[in-house]
């Protein structure tokens, strides 16, 4: 369900949900110059037409007090079936009822008007909303990976899972493939000769994959397809495939690896299938002469070995092996440090470096990232006490909190009371989380979120434009600032067009949000997030995280 | 008899109407539709039958098309029984004070409804 998008000067179609037939009238007799409008005597007509028409509606005016099917059952029905989020809905009230506004809220809907009609108030107001709504859509254009024309990471999952829900008897095997040593290539022989080296693999990979349905890039280097269930051992069919690069290119010595995960479980998500395949492929990395690896067995067991570093964790906090590092964020403003974002990392005395991309999801599988998330909180909240009383200027350091963290903790109670513990201004502490966490239990979160926000912290809602983006997180959350995710950035310095990078200013303007960009990488990229009218900055071009004392030294230095 | 003739022999207000419906062709059409919108004929037939349920939809929906025409009178009258049968409301009226506002409400909409009439005559 795409909308086109075309500029604001497309006419957009709105339906009209109202019972009384000359409210009616007189509402579409006055947005017919400016609209298409379609009209429903209820809400059952509503729902149907918005069936019907779908992807082609931009807007909903909806009347609260209908026979057959109110405003309320309305917007339940829409809320349950979930297929019409991005249709915001206005609600029309001839009432100044707070309460029925406050239901309606709840339900979803996204702006009042009350009867008798402003008509330009009126019309003005639905232009913002789909304009809005637009950004937000525009966002979403990250369907395709732009650099290989492969479905992104969230969009593979779906449309996988859409194979999987549509043939339950169907047999299916996932193939990942990942580049060997990607990063290290990428040093060697730029980033340019690397992307074009990517470029061909996503175009050759599903023409040598039997049973090819749908592919991915699910990862910087990792691609992930679902095929149909090949009887032939993978290692076979695999074992003849030799990725050729365009002659055109200078040689690079590349190594690819597959690994496979055999007629996926249907009860499964495609995404623990992939990680499946993935485990297999991490096995045989560094291996020299093989390049195909079957999830089995052993590799279950494996699996059971990354439950070993789950142990390791409540150790690993009593010996302090977890640290943190700091990423400075630079305020264009005022072209200094304007805070930083706090990072851990893990280093074992035995396993040595663990990456948070491994340990981080076992945590919040398990429930230990709640204990770790309150030890690094603690932890910043030390290096800033530590900051002021050593006269450094502290500068605002955001924290992450993860989804469990809103569950298993009265989340603002105890971020308040740590930040009392060492006598720091809330304002000195920014509570960063992912949009995805709001999916789960969204009155918890937003309730917690506005505490923290009456206490004085600031919320930065991170990852924003990875994956699916929706207004309703912005809608719904108290948030402060919006962190842009380093794949529009990248898309925007890949292809040079910074147009869904400017919609994601427009749309936080709008909402007067800051913005930070992260993962800003070079001078050109810094420049034209200046022209957007970009807040801050987060990337290597300015610093790479810091443990606490290279930390104190590089404010020191920026802010005296 | 003009549009706005009628405005004055009806106690609307023509410059709220012209506020939502901006030409008098505009409201010349909607005032006549006027005639047969049925939310006064549920709310009275409500009120006779005491049927809270009826009182409150009818008065909401007569509050809401007169608020549009311009009608102010008689959607605030609306708007006061409205409020006296919205579920959950606490009743804040005597009965006799009810009984005043069903009387007012039927006399003024029975005069808007003949001016309004005399008014289509003559188109």
């Amino acid at each position: 369900m795409k909308r086109k998008m075309e500029g604001f000067t497309e006419r957009h179609t709105v339906l009209v949900v109202e019972d009384n037939d000359m409210n009616r009238e007189i509402l579409c007799d006055l947005l017919e110059d400016d609209f298409n409008v379609l009209q429903a005597e209820n809400g059952v007509v509503g729902l149907l037409t918005l069936e019907e028409h779908g992807g082609d509606i931009a807007m909903v005016l909806l009347d609260v007090y209908m026979p057959v099917c109110d405003g309320f059952t309305f917007l339940e029905r829409k809320q349950e079936s979930g297929r019409f989020d991005s249709v915001p809905v206005i609600v029309m009230t001839a009432s100044d009822s707070v309460d029925d506004e406050i239901r309606c809220l709840k339900l979803g809907a996204t702006d009042f008007i009350t009867k008798p009609y402003n008509i330009e108030v009126m019309k003005n107001r639905m232009k913002s909303l789909i304009r809005l709504q637009e950004s937000a859509a525009m966002l979403n254009r990250l369907e395709l990976d732009d650099l290989t024309r492969l479905y992104s990471k969230e969009f593979f999952f779906h449309n996988a899972s859409i194979v999987l829900q549509s043939n339950p008897d169907g047999r299916y095997d996932i193939v990942c493939c990942d580049v060997e040593n990607f990063r290290t290539m990428n040093e060697r022989y730029g980033r340019e000769q690397c992307d074009s080296f990517l470029h061909g693999l996503a175009a050759w990979l599903p023409q040598v994959l039997p049973g090819m349905i749908v592919g991915g890039r699910i990862g910087a280097d990792v691609f992930a397809f679902l095929t149909e269930h090949q009887e032939q051992d993978w290692t076979d069919i695999l074992k003849n495939a030799h990725f050729r690069m365009n002659p055109d290119q200078k040689p690079m010595q590349f190594s690819i690896k597959y690994g496979v995960a055999q007629d996926i479980d249907h009860e499964g998500s495609v995404s623990s299938s992939c990680d499946r395949a993935t485990l297999a492929l991490r096995q045989i990395k560094g291996r020299f002469n093989t390049h195909v690896a079957v999830y089995d067995e052993e590799m279950r067991r494996m699996q059971l070995r990354e439950h070993q570093l789950v142990e390791f964790a409540e150790p690993a906090i009593e010996n302090r092996e977890f640290q943190i590092y700091y990423q400075p964020k630079h305020s264009l403003e005022s072209d200094t440090t304007g805070g930083a974002e706090a990072l851990v990392r893990w280093i074992h005395p035995q396993l040595g470096f663990i990456s948070p991309g491994m340990f981080i999801p076992l945590f919040e599988k398990n429930g230990f990232i709640t204990k770790l998330d309150f030890y690094i909180w603690e932890e910043v909240c030390r290096e800033l006490r530590k900051l002021l009383d050593e006269g450094i200027p502290a500068v605002p350091i955001s924290i992450n909190v993860s989804r469990m963290d809103f569950e298993a903790l009265d989340l603002a109670e105890k971020i308040a009371s740590l930040a009392d513990k060492y006598e720091l201004d809330h304002s000195l502490l920014h509570i960063e989380l992912t949009e995805s966490i709001a999916g789960d239990n969204p009155e918890l979160i937003a309730s917690t979120l506005e505490r923290l926000h009456e206490n004085g912290f600031i919320i930065e809602l991170d990852d924003f434009g990875s994956g699916y983006s929706s207004l309703t997180s912005l809608n719904t959350l108290t948030l402060d600032v919006l962190k842009l995710d380093m794949s529009i950035i990248r898309h925007a310095a890949a292809t040079s067009d910074y147009s869904i990078l400017r919609y994601a200013v427009l749309l936080a303007d709008g909402m007067r949000l800051k913005t930070v960009a992260e993962g800003v990488e070079t001078a050109d990229q810094v420049a034209a997030l200046k022209v957007l009218g970009c807040d801050y900055i987060q990337g290597y071009y300015y610093s790479k995280p810091l443990p606490g004392p290279e930390f104190e030294k590089y404010i020191a230095a920026r802010c005296a | 008899m003009t549009i706005q003739e009628l405005y004055e022999k009806i106690g609307g207000s023509y410059e709220s109407a012209k506020k939502i419906l901006p030409t008098d062709k505009m409201l010349a059409k909607f005032v006549q539709k006027f005639l047969s919108d049925k939310s006064a004929e549920k709310l009275l037939a409500a009120h006779e039958s005491g049927d809270e349920t009826g009182m409150f939809e009818g008065s909401h929906a007569l509050k809401g098309v007169c608020a549009n025409l311009g009608l102010n009178r008689l959607s605030k009258l609306a708007s006061e029984i409205s409020e006296e049968y919205r579920p959950g409301n606490p009743k804040t009226m005597s009965p006799d004070e009810l009984e005043r506002h069903f009387t007012d409400l039927k006399a003024l909409y029975e005069a808007t409804i003949s001016g309004i009439q005399e008014f289509a005559a003559g188109q």
